[in-house]
C-alpha cells in the first residue's frame, strides 16, 4: 500500500544549513548579505509545494530485500542491521522552486547560489517533519527509526533510485522522475529507505557525520 | 455511432480503476500491470466486463504505461494488441450496443525540457508509436491521461492529431492546489486543449471527487468542450498523524451526482474506484437531464501556468523583445546572447505587463532557430503568455509547435497569401491571431474600410474552423503627423469593432512618429483608444506616461474597484530613491565601493556618472578591475564567501554593461582577451556552476561563449574549434555525468590537442580531473580565473 503523507506545518528553511550549502560561514555575513538571502528564502518558500509519499515494508536482513529488489550495499547494511521493516520514501519540494532556481541561475549567479541552498534546505526539513511525524508514531508501538538513507551513500549505488520511485509509483504521486543520468527532477527531491527497529541505538548519525567523504566541502562543522 | 455524436445526445460514462484490482489479484508493487494484457488476459478482461456491465460507457485499454520508452518494440506491440482485444471481447461478449474502447495513453514518467531532459519531438514521437499501434488495432478514441504537465499534454494530442483522425479526450491530474504538477492553471488547460482540437477535456485521479470539485467548477465556466471527471476514490493518506481512507461508492456516487449537476458531460472513475463505485454513479446520474456545453465565446491565450483572458479590462502587451532601433538588442542577437534577451522580458514582467511581443528577426542571423530558443528559453523564467511576432512563416510554425500553453500570433493581414500561410498554423496549434486591416489594396482609409476587411479575415478564418473568438483586430494606428485625421479613424474602427463584439489591439506608439515628446501624444491616444474599447495594447512598459493613462483609466472606469492597481502603481512613482550612504566619495571611489559591497543599482549609476568625467577604459581600469581584484583576493583568503563574490561579480557585470553601452555609442568595444568555450556536459542539466565560472571570466575580459547545460562531446569540440577557443571549461554536478566529461576531453584532446581543459564539479577532485586527462581542475571560481589568466 502506498501512503501519502501532508502536513499543515510550515515548512521553512533553516538559515545555518543555507548558509552551510551556499559556502558561507555565517560569522561572515552583513546585514545586507543577510536581507538578500532572507528574500531569497522568503521567495522559495512560499514557492515550495511538497509532497511525498512512501510504503512500508518487511526486511529481510539475510537478503538485504524490502521490497525495491535485491539489494547489494555494506553500508546500507549496517544502517539497517537489526531492523524488522523499513519504510521507503519520496519526497519533493516541488517543480517551481526549480524554476526559481534556473530563473536565476540564467540572471544572477548569486541569488542561484542562494536558491540552491535553500531548495535544499527545504526538501531536508520536509524529510525532518516527515520522519519525525513517523517516529512519533513507531514509538507508540514501542518501535524505534534509524537515520534515513539514500542512494548515493556509501556504496549504496543511485541506481537505486529508479527502484524505489518504480516501486513507489512516485512520479504518479508526487511528480519526481528520473533524467537518464539518474538525476531527480524536481532537483530539490530526496528518496531514502528508513528502518524499523525494537532496538533504541540513539541514532545520533545522520547526513554528514555518517558519511564518509570526510573531505566534502559541504560537510558540517567540517 | 461515433463517441462523438452519442456524446451530443448524452451523457457518457467511463470505466474506473484497474490498478487497485489487478492488486487484488496479486500485482507487485514496482510490476508492469500493462504485461497482464498478455499473460493473465483473462483477468483484465474480466474487470472490463465488470465495468460495462456496471454501466460504463467506455472501457480504457490497460495500456496506460504502454510506450517505447518503458517497453521493446515486439513487446509494445503484443501488450497493446491484447489491450484493444481483451476491451473488444468484453464488449463483445457483453453483447451491449454503443460502447467504445479508447487507446489508454498515460505520461511517460519522464519530464520535458527546460525542467527535465526529455526533448520535445522525442515526447511526440513516443506517443505517436502508442498512437500508431492503438490506430493499427482498431480503438474507438484516444484518451490522454493522468497529464501533470501542459507541455506534454501537448506532446501527446500532436502525436494523437497527427497519426490518427480518432477523437482525442484528455484528462489532466491536478493537486490540492487546483494546478497540475509543473503549474497550469484549469484554465491554462481548457485554454491550450480547445486551441489544439481535442474533443472532450477534464480531469481524473490524484483527488477524491469532493477535493475536485473547484476545479471542475472552472472547466465547466470556460469549457466550450464536453468535460470529464474520473476522480479518484482518495487515496490513503497519513495526515496529522491519522489515515484515512478511500471514499466508499455511496459517498463517491453522490459526490458524483453532485459534479453531474455542475455540467460534467462524461463522468467515471480513476484510481481505487471499482465497478460498485461506477454502477452507483450511473444508476444516480442517468436521469439528470442533459445538456452538451456550447461555445463560451471566451478570448484566452496561455502560458504553461495560466490563462489570459480578453474581456472588459484591457491587456498590455510589452513590446521591447525587438531588435528595431536598439543596436544593444541587434547585437545581443548576432552574439547569441540570450541572457540580454531573457533580461529584456523580465523586466517588462516586473513592469506588469501580462504578456510579452517576441520579435528576434534580423536579416543575418536564421529566424526560425533563434525564435524557438527564445520562445523556449522565455518560457523557462517567465510565465508570461507570448506574442509571437514574425513576418518568417517557418520561425511561426516551428515557435507555435514547441510553445508551451496557447499564444498570440502576430500576425495575419487581409492579404489572400497571409491568410493561407498563417490560418492552417493557427488551425494546428491553436492560438490567437492578431489581424491587421489591411490587404492587397493597401490600408483604407476610412473606419469602414478596415472594417470590411477585418470582417474577411474573420469570415476566412471560418473557414479553417477559426472562431471569431480566436481573432483580434488590430486597425492600425497610422502617423497623426502625417495624416492629421488618422487618428480619428483608428478610434472610430475601435469602437465599431468593439460595438460588434470582436476584440482589438493596437501598437499605440506608431501614431507620434516626427512629433516631438511622443509620450505626450501616446499616453493620451492611449487613453482615447481604452475609452473606444481597445482589449489590448503592445506598448512600452517602460515608458511611465502610457502605465499612468492604463491605470488612471482602469480606476476611473470601475475595472479597479478597489484602486489596489492604481495604489500599487502610485506608491512605485512616488517611491524616492534611498540617499546614497556614501555620499562623500567621489563616483570613482563610490563605484569601488558598489562593487566590493554587492550593490548592482548603485554600481551602475556610480558608472554612467564616472563616465561623465573619464574615459570608459579608465573607468575599467582604474575603479571595476581593482575592486573586483580586492574581492578575489578576499575570497581566496576565505574572508569572502560565494554569495558575496557572486554579488560583486553581478554588481561590476552592471557597471560593464553600462561602459559597454558608452563603447558602443562611440563605436568601439572593450577588447576581449581570448575565447572560452563554457558547458555543463552530457547528461547534466545543473548549470549554476558553470554560470558562476562564466559571469567571473567575463568580467576578467574573457570571450565566454556559453554552450548551455547537457551539450554533446561533439558539439563542444566543434564549437571549440570553429571559434579557435584557447580554452575549454567544463562541469559536471554527478558522478554519473562524469563519464561524459572524460569523453568530451578525449575527444578534444583527439581533434584539437592545443586547447586547454579546465574542470569543476561538485563531485571532482583533483585525482579525477589528472585521471580523464583534464589541464585543470578549478576547485572553485576564483583558481579557475587565475588558471585563465596563466595562458
Amino acid at each position: 500500500m502506498i501512503y501519502l503523507f501532508n502536513s499543515e506545518e510550515k515548512i521553512t528553511a533553516d538559515i545555518k544549513e543555507v548558509y552551510r550549502y551556499s559556502g558561507v560561514k555565517s560569522v561572515s555575513i552583513d546585514k545586507s548579505t543577510e536581507a538578500f538571502v532572507l528574500e531569497i528564502k522568503e521567495e522559495l518558500e512560499k514557492a515550495a509545494s511538497f509532497k511525498l509519499c512512501y510504503t512500508k515494508n518487511e526486511f529481510n536482513e539475510k537478503e538485504l530485500s524490502f521490497g525495491i529488489g535485491e539489494v547489494k550495499s555494506t553500508a546500507l547494511l549496517k544502517n539497517l542491521k537489526g531492523c524488522q521493516s523499513v519504510y521507503i520514501f519520496a519526497a519533493t519540494a516541488g517543480v517551481e522552486v526549480d524554476r526559481i532556481i534556473n530563473r536565476y541561475s540564467t540572471l544572477s549567479p548569486a541569488r542561484a547560489v542562494i536558491a540552491q541552498a535553500v531548495g535544499a534546505a527545504l526538501v531536508e526539513g520536509w524529510c525532518d517533519l516527515f520522519c519525525e511525524s513517523i517516529a512519533k508514531e513507531e514509538k507508540l508501538n514501542g518501535m524505534f527509526l534509524r537515520p534515513r538513507f539514500s542512494p548515493g551513500y556509501g556504496d549504496f549505488d543511485i541506481n537505486y533510485q529508479k527502484n524505489i520511485i518504480n516501486t513507489l509509483d512516485a512520479t504518479k504521486y508526487t511528480g519526481v522522475t528520473l533524467t537518464d543520468s539518474l538525476m531527480m527532477v524536481p532537483t530539490k527531491s530526496v528518496t531514502a529507505v528508513m528502518g524499523v527497529s525494537e532496538i533504541n541505538n540513539g541514532c545520533a548519525l545522520s547526513g554528514c557525520e555518517m558519511c564518509d567523504k570526510e573531505n566534502c566541502q559541504f560537510r558540517r562543522n567540517l | 455511432m461515433k463517441v462523438t455524436d452519442l456524446l451530443k445526445k448524452k451523457r457518457l460514462y467511463f470505466d474506473g480503476g484497474y490498478g487497485t484490482l489487478f492488486q487484488e489479484k496479486g500485482l507487485k508493487p514496482g510490476e508492469k500491470c500493462e504485461k497482464w494484457n498478455v499473460e493473465k488476459s483473462e483477468i483484465v478482461k474480466n474487470i472490463h466486463l465488470d465495468y460495462l456491465r456496471a454501466g460504463a460507457d467506455i472501457l480504457k485499454t490497460n495500456t496506460f504505461g504502454a510506450n517505447i520508452l518503458k517497453f521493446d518494440k515486439t513487446e509494445l506491440e503484443e501488450i497493446i494488441a491484447k489491450g484493444v482485444e481483451n476491451a473488444r471481447e468484453a464488449i463483445a461478449e457483453s453483447g451491449f450496443k454503443d460502447k467504445f474502447v479508447a487507446l489508454d495513453i498515460g505520461p511517460t514518467g519522464k519530464l520535458l525540457k527546460p525542467l527535465g531532459d526529455m526533448e520535445f519531438e522525442k515526447a511526440v514521437e513516443a506517443f505517436a508509436q502508442t498512437v500508431k499501434l492503438g490506430v493499427k488495432n482498431g480503438v474507438d478514441l484516444i484518451l490522454i491521461e493522468t497529464m501533470n504537465d501542459c507541455l506534454e499534454t501537448k506532446a501527446a494530442v500532436l502525436a494523437a492529431k497527427e497519426n490518427s483522425s480518432l477523437p482525442v479526450f484528455v484528462t489532466n491530474a491536478y493537486d490540492e492546489s487546483g494546478k497540475l504538477m509543473t503549474g497550469a492553471s484549469p484554465l491554462a488547460m481548457v485554454a491550450m486543449l480547445e486551441g489544439l482540437r481535442v474533443d472532450a477535456i477534464g480531469v481524473n485521479c490524484s483527488l477524491g471527487p469532493d477535493k475536485m470539485k473547484p476545479i471542475i467548477e472552472q472547466y465547466v465556466k470556460y469549457s466550450s468542450l464536453p468535460v470529464i471527471v474520473n476522480p479518484n476514490a482518495g487515496l490513503p493518506v497519513f495526515e496529522n498523524g491519522k489515515t484515512t481512507f478511500a471514499v466508499d461508492a455511496d459517498e463517491f456516487s453522490c459526490l458524483m451526482k453532485e459534479i453531474a449537476l455542475m455540467g460534467a458531460s462524461i463522468l467515471g472513475g480513476c484510481c481505487g474506484t471499482t465497478p460498485a463505485h461506477i454502477k452507483e454513479t450511473v444508476s444516480l446520474t442517468q436521469d439528470i437531464p442533459y445538456t452538451y456545453p456550447g461555445n463560451k465565446n471566451i478570448t484566452v491565450i496561455s502560458s504553461y501556468t495560466k490563462g489570459v483572458i480578453f474581456d472588459k479590462e484591457p491587456i498590455l502587451i510589452g513590446e521591447r523583445i525587438n531588435p528595431t532601433g536598439k543596436p544593444l538588442f541587434k547585437q545581443a542577437l548576432r552574439e547569441n546572447n540570450i541572457e540580454y534577451i531573457l533580461n529584456e522580458g523580465l523586466k517588462q514582467a516586473e513592469k506588469g505587463v501580462a504578456v510579452l511581443d517576441v520579435n528576434v528577426g534580423l536579416p543575418e542571423i536564421n529566424e526560425a532557430e533563434m525564435l524557438v530558443k527564445v520562445t523556449e528559453e522565455l518560457q523557462a523564467v517567465c510565465d508570461l503568455p507570448l506574442q509571437l511576432d514574425t513576418t518568417n512563416i517557418d520561425a511561426m510554425e516551428k515557435a507555435l509547435r514547441c510553445y508551451n500553453g496557447k499564444a498570440l500570433i502576430n500576425s495575419v493581414n487581409g492579404k489572400k497569401e497571409s491568410m493561407e500561410k498563417i490560418f492552417p498554423l493557427a488551425a494546428k496549434y491553436g492560438g490567437v491571431i492578431i489581424a491587421l486591416t489591411l490587404d492587397e489594396t493597401g490600408i483604407p482609409q476610412t473606419a469602414e474600410g478596415r472594417i470590411q476587411i477585418a470582417e474577411k479575415i474573420i469570415s476566412e478564418a471560418s473557414n479553417y474552423g477559426i472562431d471569431k473568438k480566436d481573432i483580434i483586430v488590430d486597425p492600425l494606428a497610422m502617423t497623426v503627423s502625417s495624416d492629421p485625421k488618422s487618428a480619428l479613424v483608428t478610434l472610430e474602427c475601435i469602437k465599431m469593432l468593439t460595438k460588434m463584439g470582436i476584440k482589438t489591439s493596437l501598437g499605440v506608439s506608431n501614431v507620434s512618429f516626427g512629433l516631438p515628446a511622443r509620450n505626450l501624444i501616446n499616453s493620451s491616444f492611449f487613453t482615447m483608444a481604452l475609452l473606444s474599447g481597445l482589449s489590448a495594447a503592445i506598448m512600452n512598459p517602460f515608458a511611465e506616461d502610457m502605465l499612468s493613462s492604463y491605470y488612471s483609466f482602469l480606476a476611473l472606469c470601475n475595472l479597479d474597484t478597489s484602486f489596489e492597481k492604481y495604489i500599487a502603481f502610485a506608491a512605485v512613482q512616488t517611491d524616492t530613491k534611498p540617499v546614497q550612504a556614501v555620499s562623500d566619495m567621489d563616483c570613482g571611489d563610490r563605484l569601488m565601493y558598489s562593487i566590493k559591497k554587492g550593490l548592482k543599482e548603485d554600481a551602475s549609476s556610480c558608472a554612467r556618472k564616472a563616465l561623465e568625467k573619464e574615459a570608459p577604459l579608465d573607468v575599467i581600469n582604474k575603479y571595476v578591475i581593482p575592486a573586483l581584484d580586492f574581492v578575489g583576493k578576499g575570497f581566496e583568503e576565505k574572508k569572502l564567501f560565494l554569495p558575496q563574490l557572486l554579488m560583486s561579480a553581478e554588481a561590476a557585470k552592471s557597471a560593464f554593461d553600462v561602459i559597454k553601452e558608452s563603447l558602443a555609442l562611440k563605436g568601439g568595444s572593450r577588447e576581449k582577451k581570448y575565447t572560452v568555450i563554457i558547458a555543463t556536459v552530457k547528461g547534466d542539466i545543473h548549470d549554476i556552476g558553470k554560470n558562476i565560472v562564466k559571469v567571473l571570466l567575463e568580467n576578467y575580459d574573457y570571450n565566454v561563449i556559453d554552450l548551455g547545460k547537457d551539450v554533446e562531446p561533439s558539439a563542444i569540440v566543434s564549437a571549440a574549434i570553429k571559434e579557435k577557443a584557447r580554452l575549454v571549461a567544463l562541469s559536471a554536478l554527478m558522478t554519473t555525468t562524469v563519464p561524459a566529461m572524460e569523453e568530451t576531453i578525449r575527444l578534444l584532446k583527439e581533434k584539437y590537442p592545443e586547447c586547454k581543459t579546465m574542470v569543476g564539479g561538485a563531485v571532482l577532485t583533483k585525482t579525477y580531473a589528472d585521471a580523464m586527462g583534464a589541464d585543470f581542475y578549478g576547485k572553485d571560481a576564483m583558481t579557475a580565473v587565475r588558471y585563465a589568466e596563466t595562458l
